[in-house]
């Protein structure tokens, strides 16, 4: 096993496949080797484990060779449970498996363990799951990031090779800076949503948080394409290469210089410059752009996401499935609002409340509307930026890894853990973190962003940058 | 009519729901059905899993289409879907998709009544309450079949055109025929594939304000249709006569004892937060579109009357009592119960559709149409074979920064945003077999 553990911590997802293809890794006992590993987990970042090898693992002949994944706990899965981070769904088990992780599965992947998260998807820090907090693996007395903690945290403590996750306003790219890896937000349509319980439809997408960014396209290459089943999917406009790019010759890079003003640490600002630096390095030219509506983006966000959630969530009333807690007065209301009260953790309530007010009588112009033209407005910014660079860097979180509990009780200031994810979401174009470095012993992240449907330009001038910046993502597997 | 009666105008707007005769569901490949085995005509969607999404019915929309152009409607080039939120437990995702403010089909006419809109929506499951009288007070418990929960809907809005209880079952009549010929839907009442609740107001006489309006809701037949909207008009001519103010609440009619008890007061009255179904991209209908539908319009029941007194038919005397419309003979005479036959139907002779005498005429008020029903169709149609159906597609189109204009511009969602191509394929006109396990 111990020969396994170097495999582990050494190797990425495509080079583990390759060498499963060639013969030199059993599939099986790399699945049992990480299945073991998460059933071990110490950082709570799984809320179920395989408690077998299946007896047939899919063919090395099959793309994705057997390969394990950890599917964040969202994703419906038949017959095992998927508990969106929710005592209300505590051991709902789903009739159906949601396309993205089917196509996983078609590919030849297989699933061990599914992972923890903020309940619902709400949260930047994993505090708020129903099912205790997720652990930063480069230092359990910090948060992983959220609301896909569970699978940064297993992904970079050599729990899992690979990981799929969701990003609504970040919670991809948050939790990968975070945790030191690669994590892609595609372009709003490329994946479908069908079985993806669902936070904020308009902002959901699903996508891979990987070793390296040749994995986080190998993934995508399995998870995009139009789905009959979800009407808002339309794929991506071409296929997905493996990125090879080394250079940056030609490459425009832009940054909102505005945006970096203030609220930024210091570490994560030096690692910022440094890694542009780097990209000056292989060809790149740099160019001061402005997101002018981007600051407004925060709010427009906390306005949209909510209303929608509200809405999302209101399926879960405790009548046809999920933990039902009956009143004693025996009413309907009485049942209505003990299981949704005793069900619900505070920040989904925070949430709903926001986003029934929001979409309130008397209140939906000023907020619901008026969130959504500013919503347009930028859109519109991206637009124009795309006119004169090619793509957009920014850190992808403006603090490293904070201490568990320091910012439960003051949720703005979770929120703005978001400030550089969101204007992306809200726009509906592509988002790739990479690791840049460290800063006092932890994990900084660097944003890359394009326009719609540009994944392989993003995915190459990441690839050319993560070999530069040469940061070992291993760093924190034992 | 009594005295008092007599010093007040009655208002009524009547808002009908008409489930229509798809093999599925309207946002998904469920079957739908009447009197099965409950909850076994059931999906992830319909039931409200989490992780489901709606996927709109391509045959509802050409249904939808059909009606609006028969009722004289203007078709919205791009119309969206809403969510209408609310809890109940026959409402499995918590909100009901519907059209809000840009609906399929504007305005429209028929028989002198104009119409505000034809909308598209799913219905809500069907509650069983057990114990007591089979109403909620007084039961037990209640049960939820989901097999109902779904079915598509359109929904018809009639402007506030019609005077009188009489005139409104009549009207209501003259819909359901000239559905029926569509052959769009059974809109069988007792079966509730035709529902209708009505809007009721008085005014005193010459006074050109309305009155506050009342819902009235539970009327499952014509007759109690005609009786319910006569018992609350004497009940807000009472309330006037005797000082009081009419409140504008929900109603429940109860045809055995007609007694009109309140359902909903204003205290909780619903706020159903609309906001654009973001799982759903707008509905663009295209000039193939409208043509399809227009090839499957049969001739209607007001224009073969107005054929058959053009070649001279005899007016055969009315069926009921004097001053009965002619169309009202239509609904003694079974249609032909399934599928719709474009030849006219061997059972209904010329002399059956006899032309409306000049009395029953005149008891049907024709205001001046505030816009003409420009989609219907040009001329009488020859009841004859309607050619096949053309292939219904709807193009699901993102609409990019040149969004198409409306001309009532709302707050769309941006990410009505790309036009791509036509994905007819992935609108469901055929039935997929359900299964819990797709």
């Amino acid at each position: 096993m111990s020969d396994l553990l170097s495999v582990i911590k050494s190797q990425s997802a495509s080079e583990q496949i390759a060498a499963i293809k060639a013969g030199e890794l059993d599939a099986r006992e790399l699945f049992e080797a990480y299945r073991q590993r998460a059933a071990a987990d110490d950082l709570n970042a799984f809320t179920w484990v395989s408690e077998v090898t299946p007896a047939s693992i899919p063919e090395a002949t099959s793309p994705l060779a057997g390969l394990p994944v950890a599917v964040k706990d969202l994703f419906c899965t038949a017959g095992v449970p998927t508990q969106s981070g929710s005592k209300l769904l505590e051991g709902y088990r789903p009739p159906y498996t949601s396309t993205a992780v089917a196509k996983l599965e078609q590919a030849g992947a297989t699933m061990h363990a599914k992972t923890n998260q903020d309940e619902f998807a709400m949260g930047s820090s994993n505090e708020n799951s129903a099912f205790g907090a997720v652990r930063n693996p480069w230092d359990p007395s910090r948060v992983p990031g959220g609301s896909s903690g569970g699978s940064a945290a297993a992904v970079a403590a050599g729990h899992a090779p690979w990981a799929l996750g969701t990003d609504t306003g970040g919670s991809i790219r948050q939790p990968a800076a975070l945790c030191g890896l690669v994590g892609l937000k595609p372009t709003y349509g490329a994946i479908s949503r069908y079985g993806m319980i669902a936070f904020a439809s308009s902002l959901d997408q699903a996508g891979p948080i990987t070793r390296t960014v040749a994995d986080a396209a190998l993934m995508l290459q399995h998870l995009h394409g139009a789905d009959d089943r979800d009407m808002t999917s339309v794929g991506l406009r071409e296929e997905i290469a493996v990125p090879t790019r080394e250079s940056l010759d030609g490459l425009v890079i832009g940054v909102p210089e505005s945006l970096l003003a203030e609220g930024l640490e210091p570490g994560v600002l030096a690692s910022f410059r440094a890694a542009l630096a780097q990209a000056e390095s292989l060809g790149a030219r740099l160019e001061e752009i402005e997101l002018p509506h981007a600051e407004a983006g925060l709010s427009a966000y906390y306005v949209l996401a909510p209303a929608e959630a509200s809405s999302n969530l209101s399926r879960f009333d405790g009548v046809r499935y999920g933990n039902r807690i009956e009143d004693e007065d025996g009413t309907l209301l009485g049942m209505y609002t003990r299981t949704r009260h005793d069900g619900f953790g505070p920040e989904v309530k925070r949430r709903i409340m926001l986003g029934t007010y929001a979409l309130s009588a008397g209140y939906y112009d000023a907020y619901y509307g008026t969130a959504q033209r500013v919503r347009t407005k930028i859109a519109g910014d991206f637009k124009a930026a795309f006119d004169t660079v090619d793509v957009i860097a920014t850190p992808t979180s403006p603090t490293v890894a904070w201490e568990l509990g320091a910012k439960v009780s003051d949720p703005l200031a979770m929120y703005l853990s978001d400030v550089f994810t969101i204007p992306m979401s809200l726009a509906g174009i592509p988002g790739i973190n990479i690791p840049s470095g460290l800063s006092d012993g932890l994990p900084v992240g660097l944003q890359l962003a394009g326009p719609a449907f540009s994944e392989n330009l993003i995915l190459g001038v990441a690839h050319a940058l993560e070999r530069t910046l040469g940061f070992d993502t291993g760093g924190a597997i034992r | 009519m009594s005295a008092a009666a007599e010093k007040y105008e009655v208002t009524i707007g009547l808002e009908i729901h008409v489930q229509l005769a798809t093999q599925t569901k309207m946002f998904c490949g469920c079957r739908t059905s009447f009197g099965d085995d409950p909850n076994t005509h059931t999906c992830p969607r319909c039931l409200g899993l989490p992780g489901a999404l709606p996927l709109p019915n391509a045959k509802a929309v050409h249904y939808g289409l059909m009606m609006g152009l028969a009722l004289g409607s203007e078709i919205a080039p791009r119309s969206i879907f809403h969510r209408k939120n609310y809890f109940y437990p026959d409402l499995p995702k918590g909100y009901q998709i519907s059209q809000f403010d840009e609906p399929l089909c504007d305005g429209g006419e028929l028989g002198g009544v104009r119409l505000n809109r034809v909308h598209l929506e799913e219905d809500a499951a069907k509650l069983n309450h057990a114990g007591g009288t089979g109403r909620i007070s007084g039961s037990e418990a209640s049960v939820v079949d989901f097999n109902r929960g779904g079915t598509p809907l359109a929904e018809i809005v009639t402007e506030p055109d019609i005077t009188s209880a009489e005139q409104a079952s009549e009207w209501l009549r003259l819909l359901r025929v000239t559905i029926r010929q569509l052959g769009v839907s059974d809109v069988n009442m007792e079966e509730g594939s035709l529902r209708c609740d009505a809007n009721i107001s008085i005014r005193p006489k010459g006074q050109a304000e309305l009155g506050t309006k009342t819902e009235l809701k539970n009327m499952n037949s014509f007759r109690f249709i005609e009786r319910g909207i006569k018992a609350e008009v004497a009940r807000q001519i009472a309330i006037v006569e005797g000082g009081g103010q009419v409140v504008g609440e929900t109603l429940h009619f109860d045809p055995r004892t007609e007694a009109i008890t309140s359902m909903r007061s204003k205290e909780e009255a619903h706020d159903y937060r609309y906001f654009p179904e973001p799982d759903l991209v707008p509905v663009i209908i295209t000039p193939e579109m409208i043509e399809a539908a227009k090839a499957e319009l049969p001739e209607l029941p007001l224009q073969r009357e107005q054929r058959f007194i053009d070649l001279g038919v005899e007016p055969a005397p009315p069926a009921r009592s004097a001053g009965a419309p002619s169309w009202v003979i239509s609904s003694r005479r079974p249609w032909p119960p399934t599928a719709p036959s474009r030849r006219p139907s061997p059972r209904s002779s010329p002399t059956s559709c006899s032309s409306a005498s000049a009395t029953a005429r005149s008891r049907i008020r024709r205001p001046r149409p505030t816009r003409s029903p420009s989609s219907s169709p040009s001329s009488p149609l020859a009841p004859s074979r309607a050619p096949a159906p053309a292939p219904c597609s709807i193009v699901c189109t993102r609409a990019g920064e040149t969004r198409p204009r409306s001309s009532r511009p709302r707050a769309s969602p941006p990410w009505v945003a790309v036009t791509s191509s036509p994905r007819s394929s992935r609108l469901r006109s055929t039935p997929t077999p359900t299964s819990p396990r797709s």
